[in-house]
Parts: structure tokens; sequence; C-alpha cells
């Protein structure tokens, strides 16, 4: 599993600042082709302001369609963070080490995006103050505290704080050797940014104490966010197919699972990128592929068990609901896609080693997963949402117009534009880390057989 | 599964209660299987060490076992497999005892967690019965060369993360049927957790959550061998309560064809004879394995000694340090 290449120091600092330091064609057409992308949404969503949420599919009773699908989506996505940085910190996975600020990166702006969601949904965003804020703007409304779309805010904001918090920890010795390499502007922002780390034991203790403290605190935060998500829909009682107490768990175990695919994808361009090769190698796909076999697993137990469920009682309002999701036009090909996309074609082909350490396979592998994802969410949103009242004269339909499909792609076009300019001021990979797992890598001598190992305190 | 009334329909066979007989057989077989694979190079030590009936014993049971590359590659292959295969029966099992003995015979519970949460006690409760034996192995057995402080400290944070898990999966559950308001939800969590039969669940939730987040959160305590221990049994009891306070309800409703509690049913008490059953059926368990432990070794001889094989102590500028060997 562990394939080591020493390098020396000195070339791990020019390789993994590459970023900083070099900004090839492909960086400027990946930022103009996003830009464009972008701009198209932001100019939809102008648009939609000013004429109203009409223009959008959404209509009695379906209220919530593309925009919460994809709300609860980079909810799920930012999960991949805390998943691979801090529970792999905390169990003591060396091959973690390439991937942990990628992914703490990616949690940072999807939970961005995701909070941008309800904003862009609500059509009238800077009414939202009326809705979050304390205060009685002589309208007699305030916020309601019981609702779990107050909790929503509360629990994505103190993540997202977490988070930031998490990659601002593990950056400071990087932004030490780039303050160290650099001059101007970037050597007074790095010098501001590094809190003046030299390197001294004392400082790296507290680095290291820090590290684990909040990697250990972000935990719950992490279980949380998602779990308070999907009280948005478990704790109503009208709506069919929402009120299963399974949602918690099943929200938070779909979310690791889109989230550390998410991670794959990334690494994958990482590697073909910037040329990573030495630093994000086959044992990396292969741990994360195995990861996501035990995820995935436990994921579709839980869509196993919350289906089931859902017609234990046999009431004839949910079996009408399961035949809609299952048997009907278009929901019924969207069910075999998410179940094919997001499970029956990438689980069986991850448990073969050799497709595992396939970067490619597991980079479209890992794209499936998400498409399967998106799909599953907007499968729990709208097709229950149509069913919801007891009459059938009041079932509705939903058809997502094309501001609602310019505006969704803004938010992955926003999502890599964030770790794009991300990648320009700071390391993706961490310098600090790859240093540590090779000073800490010993081999061990078995007859006539070396076996790696690990030097533990 | 059993929205359809087995045999009149022809499908699914039978009723239930077929089911979680094949589930508990499987997961017994599953069990015995991995026990029996896992113990085949102990069996041949014993073998090679031991005369008359018991080299005739062992010699059966170890099964030819020599320790050839072909035959260790077995045996690493088949300990995953089927551990990963009982794993998965557990999980199953869980579900089909949760689902028939208690869920579906209390009206209006429809509760999808509840299987999960069932499963996630086994397992706490079997980290929890681990560090018990352990602990007696390590005072009475004459182990304490082989059970360390690193046996107990391992398990004792997947101890304390159990017990998280408990309180999540407890709480997952709870808000979904509290927050609403209706009637049956509300009636069938008074009746298993608030009035009925609130004496066994916050002894539950006490000794299953409270007692361990406070004390294993504390790193003397988690870090020491009677610490865990101790916290071990507390689980043990809480679990037991909180079994009484889903299964004796689930078996003390009156109609369980209806669709809702229509109120509060009353608690059923144990009486003496229920009492002695639970302390015989306790008392049998640990007399089996006493017994099994006069056949099977209680702790592997193979894993130990290739344990020591991964491990070496060096020194790294100037600290001593151990390097642990990690093959693929």
């Amino acid at each position: 599993m562990q394939e080591r290449v020493y390098i020396e120091p000195k070339q791990i600092n020019k390789d993994l600042m590459k970023g900083l330091t070099e900004t090839p064609l492909w960086y400027w057409i990946a930022v103009g082709c996003l830009s464009l992308v972008f701009l198209t949404a932001a100019i939809s969503f102008g648009y939609m302001m000013n004429k109203g949420l009409g223009l959008t599919g959404l209509n009695r009773p379906v209220f919530w369609g593309f925009f919460i699908t994809n709300f609860v989506f980079w909810v799920g996505i930012s999960h991949a963070g805390v998943m691979i940085s801090a529970i792999l910190r905390l169990t003591g996975a060396e091959w973690r080490r390439p991937v942990t600020r990628a992914a703490e990166v990616l949690t940072i702006f999807s939970l961005l995006t995701a909070a941008l969601m309800p904003l862009i949904h609500t059509g009238r965003p800077w009414r939202i103050i009326y809705w979050f804020l304390p205060y009685d703007f002589s309208r007699g409304i305030w916020p309601d505290p019981r609702s779990p779309l107050v909790w929503d805010p509360a629990a994505i904001f103190t993540y997202l704080t977490g988070s930031i918090l998490f990659v601002y920890v593990a950056l400071i010795p990087d932004l030490a050797v780039a303050r160290d390499r650099s001059t101007g502007w970037r050597f007074i922002l790095y010098s501001i940014l590094s809190l003046g780390f030299r390197g001294n034991p004392r400082q790296w203790k507290l680095q290291a104490v820090a590290g684990i403290l909040l990697s250990a605190l972000i935990l719950p935060v992490f279980v949380s966010v998602h779990s308070i998500v999907s009280w948005d829909f478990a704790v109503n009682i009208g709506v069919e197919g929402w009120h299963s107490t399974i949602f918690a768990p099943y929200f938070v175990i779909g979310a690791v699972h889109s989230g550390v695919s998410a991670v794959v994808t990334m690494m994958a361009l990482m590697r073909w990128l910037w040329g990573w090769d030495k630093y994000i190698r086959p044992e990396h796909f292969d741990g994360l592929g195995r990861l996501l076999i035990v995820v995935a697993c436990t994921w579709f137990y839980f869509f196993i068990i919350e289906f089931f469920f859902g017609m234990f009682s046999q009431e004839s309002p949910e079996l009408a609901l399961r035949h809609l999701q299952m048997f009907e036009w278009p929901y019924n090909m969207l069910f075999i896609i998410f179940l094919l996309t997001g499970f029956f074609i990438p689980v069986p082909l991850w448990l073969f080693k050799k497709v595992r350490r396939n970067i490619a396979l597991m980079f479209w592998t890992s794209i499936l997963v998400n498409i399967g994802m998106w799909i599953e969410r907007f499968l729990i949103i709208v097709p229950s949402l149509q069913r919801k009242q007891p009459f059938t004269f009041v079932w509705g339909s939903y058809q997502p117009t094309i501001i609602e499909i310019l505006i969704i792609l803004g938010t992955f076009s926003m999502v890599g534009l964030g770790l794009l300019a991300f990648s320009k001021l700071f390391p993706l990979i961490p310098i600090f880390d790859i240093k540590e797992g090779q000073i800490l890598h010993e081999d061990i001598q078995i007859g006539r057989v070396k076996v790696p190992g690990v030097i533990k305190d | 599964m059993w929205f359809v009334d087995g045999w009149k329909m022809g499908w699914p066979p039978g009723a239930p209660h077929t089911w979680d007989m094949l589930g508990l057989l499987g997961l017994a077989l599953t069990g015995i299987a991995l026990l029996y694979v896992s113990s085949l190079p102990d069996f041949a030590v014993m073998r090679d060490h031991s005369t008359g009936f018991r080299h005739k014993l062992y010699s059966r049971l170890a099964s030819n076992f020599h320790g050839s590359k072909k035959q260790w590659f077995f045996i690493q292959n088949r300990v995953g497999v089927l551990g990963a295969f009982y794993f998965m029966m557990l999980i199953f099992t869980h579900y089909l005892i949760s689902v028939d003995f208690s869920m579906s015979l209390v009206p209006g519970w429809k509760d999808a967690i509840y299987p999960a949460f069932h499963a996630l006690q086994g397992l706490q409760c079997a980290v929890a019965m681990t560090l018990l034996g352990m602990f007696l192995l390590r005072q009475f057995g004459g182990l304490k060369n082989y059970i360390g402080l690193d046996q107990f400290w391992g398990p004792a944070k997947l101890l304390l993360a159990s017990s998280l898990l408990w309180f999540y999966f407890w709480w997952s559950g709870f808000i979904v049927y509290w927050y609403g308001r209706t009637p049956a939800e509300q009636d069938v969590l008074s009746f298993i957790m608030f009035e009925s039969y609130k004496t066994p669940f916050f002894i539950a939730f006490v000794l299953c959550f409270v007692v361990p987040l406070t004390m294993l959160i504390w790193n003397r305590i988690r870090k020491s061998i009677l610490g865990p221990t101790l916290i071990g049994l507390s689980v043990l009891i809480g679990t037991f309560f909180h079994r009484i306070s889903v299964y004796v309800s689930a078996f003390s409703t009156k109609d369980v064809s209806a669709h809702s509690l229509g109120g509060v049913p009353p608690a059923i008490l144990p009486n003496i004879g229920d009492v002695l059953m639970i302390i015989g059926t306790i008392a049998g368990a640990a007399a089996m394995y006493l017994i099994a432990s006069k056949i099977f070794p209680t702790v592997s001889i193979w894993e130990v000694k290739e344990n020591l094989l991964y491990r070496r102590e060096s020194t790294f500028k100037r600290v001593k340090v151990l390097i642990l060997g990690k093959p693929e």
C-alpha cells in the first residue's frame, strides 16, 4: 500500500509551491471558462431578482426545487474535509497527508456556496434580515428558534468557522515557508498570516496540539451540520416520505459519500494539472477507494432501511409517493440513474485493487457518485412535495427552468474558481505534512523482506 | 418483509420469526467459523505441544495446518472475508430482531433509525464486554504480560465514540418523533421513555451515555485499566435496562394490530421467576465461555507473535520511539 518515494526537502518546497510561483496556460483557460459560467449565473440571478421567482419552475405545491437540492448537495460535499482531515488524523492513517488540505479547502468553498443557496432561493435575499436578525422591524416578526431552518445557518456558520480555523492552523508552517521565499506584497501577506512561525520546538508542539484539538472538536459539528439540514425535512409531519427518523445519519453518511468522492475528483485533477505524481500516488487513491467502499455500503444500508420503513405501515399516501419515485416518468429514470451511478457501478468496481489504483477510473467513478448523489437529493425533495397534499387535485409537478440550471452551474464554477484562487496563494498539498511523513517513515527488516513502518511515540 | 402474510401468499416463507431464527443461526455459524479459522495456527501449536487425548483433539481441529506460505495466506484471506461477512450478518440480524420483536408489536412505532441504533448498541456492548473479559483474564487468568494498558486504551476510545453515537442515534429518533407533537408518536415516546418505562430508560441513558461520556473524556481514565472496565460494566447494565424498556414494553401491548397505542399502557414488572431466568442466562453464558477457554486459547498466540515481529524499538533524535510495521 505505501509506496515510498524519498524526495529532498528543497525539492518538496519547490514542487509544492509551484502553484504560487507559476501560472501555466491551463490555469488561465480554466479561470476564463469558469468565470464565464459564473458570470452567466450571476446575470441569471440578477434577472430572477428583478422579475421574480416566477422565472423558476417553483409553484404550488413544489416550493423547494433545484435550489434547495443544490443547497443540500453542497452541504454534503463539505463533509469531505472533516472526514479525511480530522478522522484520518485522529486514527493515524499515514496516507492522508497529501489529501488533507485539498479536502479542507473544498469544505470551505462548498459551505460558502451552500450558504448562498437559501439566499438565492428566497428570490429577494435582502428580506432575509427580517427573518434571522433578532430585531423587530415594526413587523412583529421574530426569528423562530424552534424551526430547523433557523438551526441551519447556526450549524453551517459554526462548521465554516471551525473549518477555516482548521485550515489556517495547518497552513501556518507552510505560510512560514512561503514567507521565507517571497518578496513584495506576498512577503507582507505571508508574514502577517504566518504569525511569526519560526519552527522552534514550542511552536511545533502548539501547532500539533491545536491540530489535534480542532480535529476532535470539529467532529461533533461535522455530524450536527447535515443532521440539522436533514431535520428540515424529517421533523415535518405533513410531507410524505420526509417524516423518517433515519434522515439524520442517512444524510450524514450520504454527505461523506459524495464529499470523499469529490476529493477523489480533486486529487486526480491536482495530479494531472500540477504534475504532482510523486506526491499524489496510486496508494492514496487505493486508500480513498477502500474508505469509499465502507462509506458507500453504509449509505446503501441506510437507504434501504429508509425505503423499507417508508412502506412498513402500508399507508396509501406513502405507497403513492414510492410509486411516483420508482415507476413514473421522469422519476423512474432518475431513480435508476441514481442507483446505478451512486452505488451499483462504482462500488463493485472499487472492490478491485486494479481499479482503485487506476486514477482515471477513480476520477470517473467519483464523478458518477456525485451525479447520483445530486439526483438522490432531488428525488427526496421534489416527488414528496408533489404528493404533499391529501387531495389529488392539488398534486402538482415541477419543471426546472434555464434560470435555475444556469444558477446551479454557476455554483460549481464558484467552487472551482475558489479552489483555483486558493492554489495561487497557498500550497494545496501541505508541505510540512509531507516532510513529516518522510521523517517518520522507517523500514523494518523481517527475514528477507523489508516492511514499511511508521515511527510512533 | 412482514407486511405479506407468509404461507397464505406463498412468499416470503413463514412468519418473521423464521427469518429471525435464520439470522441468528447464520450469525452463530459465521461466528464459529471465524473463531475456528482464526484459531487454526494456535490449534497447530497446541497439537505440537500436547499428548494423549488433547493431541488427538487438536490434531483434528488443526486440520493439518503446518504454517506453509499457502496456509498462512489462506488464514489471512479467510479471516478477512469471514470478518466482513460476520459484520454484515450482525447488522442484518439486529435489524430482524429489533424490528420484529419490538417495533412491530408497538402500534404507531415506525422508527427507521431503530435497527441501526440497536446494532450500534450491540457494538458498544461488544466493546464493553471485551473490556470486562480482558480485565478478568488479566486479573484471574495470569495474562498480565499479554493484556496491558494498550489493550484497554484502544477500546476505551471506541467506547467513547460509540457512547457519543448512542446519544446521536437516540436523539435523531427522539427529535423527529417529539417535534411534530402528533398524539400517536407522543404516546409511543411516553410509553417507552417517559412514563411507563421511564425508570429503565433513564438508567440506560445515564449508564450508556452520561457515565461513559463524563468519564472517558478524561485522559487519565481512558488510559487506565480499571476505568474503561468499570465504564464497560456500566454500559452493559445500561443496555440491559434499555432492552427491558423496549422489549418488555413491546410484549405488553394489548392490540398489536392497532394503528396507534390509543393511550399509554402501564408497565409490567418482573417477578422472581423472570429475575432468576436472567441471572441464569448470564451465568450460563459465562459458563460456556469458561468451558470454551479450555479448548480455545483466550489470547491468540499467532497474532501476539506477529505483533512482536512488526514492532521495533529505536532511538530517534535522542528519544526512544516505537516503529510499527504496516505491511500491505
